[in-house]
């Protein structure tokens, strides 16, 4: 895989604490923020089905799986890097950073797209 | 002192089969010692019975039961440690949990609360038409978003008791 993506690839997150952030069936854009320089980490879904990706995301993390597309990240004007971790406290080939959410608008954006795996 | 109002609200709880069961109308009383325990510099500055204390026709006083709610959920997010959000989350600062139960009390009850991984708690309100009104606590200001119609403005302002009053009153007319 290299820093390029399908307008459709899912990118996974999960929701913890999984108690803290449902709203009327979906979760608030306080899931979706973080220190600026860090950027949000998520697993790219690559040549995986949705079922195969979510698997794997819950293979490390527990709590809800939700999604937001590659589009859906250039439409609200968030830059998606791939950065793969192969260190020996983590190794994750998928883990992606969606970076620049400066605005609440933005992690607005992200709550009302993603879709939920569970 | 502080887990009194705790006991009370899971005593409340374990006498109802769900969440549901507990509707809006439905409150939980409350010593007014729990209230100082949080809030001394409220219930030093202001005589019993502040807008933020509720007083039923006997005398006696309670909070909203989604304001209770909502300040177990802030105790909750209190006790959270390292990686609280599997991420590397780090414990949110007391200040800002502190704030948290401040602004809790004084805005309107039906606010939802959640945390954040850049050291904030988030503060929202919704209409059913998508009108939106949403304030993030820092540890040094707090940042105010509101969303009406295609309008959207995003503010910055320091903790001082004009901008938390004028807050207030903006919030309470957006609930209306």
């Amino acid at each position: 895989m290299d820093n390029t993506f399908a307008e459709d690839e899912r990118l996974f997150r999960a929701v913890i604490p999984d108690n803290m952030y449902w709203k009327d069936g979906r979760p608030t854009s306080a899931a979706f923020k973080t220190r600026e320089t860090d950027g949000l980490s998520t697993d790219r879904q690559g040549e995986r089905t949705v079922e195969e990706a979510v698997a794997y995301l819950h293979s490390h993390l527990k709590g809800s799986a939700v999604s937001v597309t590659y589009n859906d990240c250039c439409c609200a004007g968030v830059d998606v890097v791939y950065s793969p971790v192969s260190t020996p406290e983590d190794d994750n080939p998928y883990h992606t950073l969606l970076q620049g959410i400066k605005t609440k608008g933005q992690a607005r954006a992200l709550a009302q797209q993603c879709m939920i795996h569970d | 002192m502080k887990s009194r109002w705790r006991e009370q609200w899971q005593q409340k709880r374990s006498k109802s089969e769900s969440w549901d069961n507990m509707s809006a109308t439905a409150y939980l009383f409350c010593s007014a010692d729990a209230y100082q325990h949080h809030l001394p510099a409220y219930t030093a500055s202001s005589p019993a019975g502040t807008k933020y204390v509720h007083v039923n026709k006997a005398g006696e006083e309670y909070l909203p039961v989604r304001k209770l709610i909502n300040l177990v959920k802030i105790a909750e997010i209190e006790r959270m440690g390292d990686n609280w959000n599997g991420y590397g989350a780090e414990p949110l600062p007391h200040d800002v949990i502190r704030r948290a139960e401040e602004f809790v009390l004084r805005l309107p009850e039906d606010a939802f609360v959640s945390p954040t991984a850049r050291d904030s708690i988030q503060i929202e309100f919704e209409k059913r038409n998508g009108d939106y009104f949403e304030i993030e606590l820092f540890t040094d200001h707090f940042s105010v978003y509101v969303v009406r119609g295609d309008h959207e403005s995003e503010h910055d302002y320091p903790y001082e008791e004009l901008h938390i009053k004028r807050l207030t009153e903006e919030v309470e007319g957006f609930c209306g």
